[in-house]
């Protein structure tokens, strides 16, 4: 776990997890904690910086601004699901996982709700708005 | 008055020229208007203003935004008696057709159980496989939040602007909505559509409205159900007391007239009569008197036999009213925009989903005379969508429109009913083609047959146009959907006879029918000795 990133104004919590058991560690030690937590799936990142996955490349830089501006007590979790084979096994612990649900990527929930957006989705601002707003 | 005189915008209305000829307002019949309305200059918010986030609104929004149009929807959900509320998506989503669908289909997976030991599963400790209520509703409910949410996320992405609140007139363009904290949303639309379907009727009763609930609260209810006394045989009333007894929890069922009105009677007993054998207490023409809370906590139901004049009571757990919906035509302050087609029982009379003012239209559960189905609201949504934007004339067709009741036994139906074909074309002619029919699955649990049970409604004249055909038997609405299709294009006995089935399938029996009423030969399959 890195780049733990605490912003002064609201108490924002950005956090990054780099694989399905730090995932699973970090989903562990969760249980107390009151802010809502997003969860948003991407494929790994190349050594270009970019994910392997072109829709996590187009969703991220858009999604991160957003986070960015938001002035809400949340915690953003970034989960890199990993390389291009190991998330297209069928097998992959993400797809597995009744928690997530993940069927593509990239992929936004939040944590024990209804709310998701996926693919596409992500890329879309008013959408990024409602998936923060308050009523369940 | 005619109230379309009422608009004063009416030249503009894109409904108000019948045939392609502008109607020459009568000025005499003008009602002086004093206050200036903001729309008046030819400009509104929207191009179609949407009451009612259900189905039918929601399918024609959708469409019309597709079209290029300026949607907005209002929707909100007033608490029922037992407080319970729900998302966007309407009744079909929140607390008709998909919870229904998700409890019938929990009520057929346990009794799957049982007859998998049969095929040689082993299942340890039979007699102790009990439902969980709790795990059941939450998954459910979850189920349906997805879906709501799911729903709100498609009318964001495609800009229709959904206002959380109660809408209703204020003039024939401008529409106020009441938002939950009570402060008001006043917008203006070109045309409007009423889709705000209905809610369940509450018998004038004592301890009715207090304690009873309804299909609005039970796939959320937060307790097991217990004892539970239905009131009422439509096929809301069948379809809860079957899933509840399937899941464990003891039925009596409450029958004013008949069960299934409006369906084929002989279809309606298959349906009872297999409910009956499963053990749902039926009782025949009896109308509920009263409800009272016991100090335990516990329902006291007493019941009058309108034929016998004799009373009867018993305690339940819970007791669910299920004796018909009303429109929610009410609230909408229809008379501040001129709209006075409204029938004795609350509907929307509008032939063509137009109401007497040009510019307000209605789908779904809203209209009079129109079958209450979801599948019918999104279709005549759609279509109407496309009148309005597109410019385009095809019309709604109501007839052949297939359905099927989820009881434990399931009744799936397209067309007419054997009493409604009899008459309209008098039992002479008509043939009617009938067989009971024994599905493989069936034999080795050794399940009931008795109820399995298919007909076909036909013209007696070659080559016998087929005008109704019903099924009882497992799978109903997979068996009929196909059928339904047959019917559109106007299928023949000859044709049906020609086709040749899928074996071993419960919807391959259509294809074997061959014995008629008329000839009084036994309908049983030939193997059979019952």
């Amino acid at each position: 776990m890195n780049a733990i990133k605490i912003d002064n104004m609201v108490k924002k919590e950005i956090h990054t997890v780099n694989n399905y058991d730090e995932f699973n560690e970090y989903i562990s030690k969760l249980s107390e904690k009151k802010a809502k937590v997003y969860f948003m799936f991407t494929g790994k990142k190349k050594e270009n910086g970019r994910s392997w996955c072109i829709y996590c490349q187009m969703a991220e830089p858009i999604v991160k601004a957003f986070i960015g501006e938001l002035q809400k007590e949340i915690i953003f979790v970034y989960v890199d699901v990993g390389d291009r084979d190991y998330w297209k096994d069928k097998a992959c612990p993400f797809r597995t996982d009744a928690r997530c649900k993940l069927m593509v990527i990239p992929t936004i929930i939040k944590w024990k709700g209804v709310q998701r957006l996926e693919g596409s989705q992500c890329t879309k601002r008013e959408l990024l708005q409602m998936l923060f707003e308050d009523d369940d | 008055m005619d109230p379309m005189f009422l608009c004063s915008r009416r030249n503009e209305c894109n409904r108000y020229r019948v045939s392609g000829q502008p109607i020459k307002p009568k000025i005499e019949m003008v009602v002086k208007d004093t206050t200036r309305h903001p729309w008046e200059d030819g400009t509104y918010d929207y191009d179609l203003a949407v009451i009612g986030g259900g189905s039918g609104g929601l399918a024609c929004a959708k469409e019309a935004v597709n079209l290029g149009a300026k949607v907005a929807v209002f929707d909100y959900v007033t608490p029922s008696p037992q407080g319970t509320k729900w998302g966007l998506g309407g009744t079909c989503v929140n607390v008709g057709c998909i919870p229904k669908k998700l409890m019938h289909q929990a009520a057929i997976l346990g009794e799957s159980i049982h007859e998998a030991v049969s095929y040689g599963w082993q299942v340890p400790s039979l007699e102790s496989i009990k439902i969980s209520w709790p795990a059941l509703t939450e998954a459910v409910q979850n189920h349906i939040k997805s879906v709501n949410w799911v729903t709100r996320v498609d009318l964001r992405d495609k800009k229709i602007d959904y206002i959380n609140a109660l809408g209703e007139f204020k003039d024939p363009h401008t529409l106020v909505g009441t938002l939950k904290n009570g402060s008001k949303k006043e917008i203006t639309a070109k045309n409007v559509v009423i889709a705000v379907g209905g809610r369940p009727h509450y018998p004038e009763i004592p301890g009715a409205v207090e304690y009873c609930i309804s299909s609005d609260d039970i796939f959320s209810l937060g307790h097991p159900p217990g004892k539970t006394l239905v009131v009422g045989a439509g096929y809301i009333g069948l379809e809860c007391a079957g899933f509840l007894k399937s899941l464990g929890y003891p039925a009596t069922v409450l029958v004013r007239s008949v069960p299934l009105r409006g369906f084929d009677q002989q279809m309606a007993q298959m349906v009872t009569n297999e409910m009956e054998q499963r053990g749902v207490v039926f009782h025949h023409r009896t109308i509920p008197l009263s409800v009272e809370k016991l100090e335990n906590g516990q329902l006291k139901a007493r019941w009058l036999n309108t034929e016998t004049q004799e009373q009867g009571e018993d305690v339940f757990d819970t007791v669910l009213m299920a004796t018909g919906r009303y429109a929610l035509t009410k609230a909408l302050n229809l008379e501040a925009a001129g709209v006075n087609c409204i029938s004795e029982s609350g509907k929307i009379v509008a032939a063509a989903e137009q109401t007497n003012v040009p510019h307000v239209y209605a789908v779904g559960d809203v209209l009079e005379g129109r079958p209450e189905l979801t599948p019918v609201a999104i279709h005549a949504g759609r279509l109407l969508a496309r009148r309005m934007f597109a410019g385009a004339t095809q019309q709604m067709d109501y007839e052949n429109v297939a359905t099927t009741v989820f009881t434990p036994l399931e009744y799936g139906c397209v067309g007419l009913s054997e009493e409604t074909a009899v008459h309209r074309f008098g039992s002479e002619s008509l043939e009617v083609y009938h067989a009971y029919y024994k599905p493989t699955e069936f034999f080795i649990p050794q399940r009931n047959i008795r109820n399995c049970y298919l007909k076909a409604v036909a013209l007696r004249d070659a080559p016998q146009r087929i005008l109704g055909l019903h099924f009882v038997g497992p799978v109903a609405g997979e068996v009929i959907q196909g059928f339904a299709a047959a019917i559109k294009c106007g299928i023949t006995m000859e044709q049906l006879m020609n086709t040749v089935g899928i074996h071993p399938t419960v919807a391959e029996e259509f294809t074997r029918l061959n014995i008629t009423k008329r000839s009084g030969k036994d309908p049983n399959p030939a193997s059979c000795c019952s």
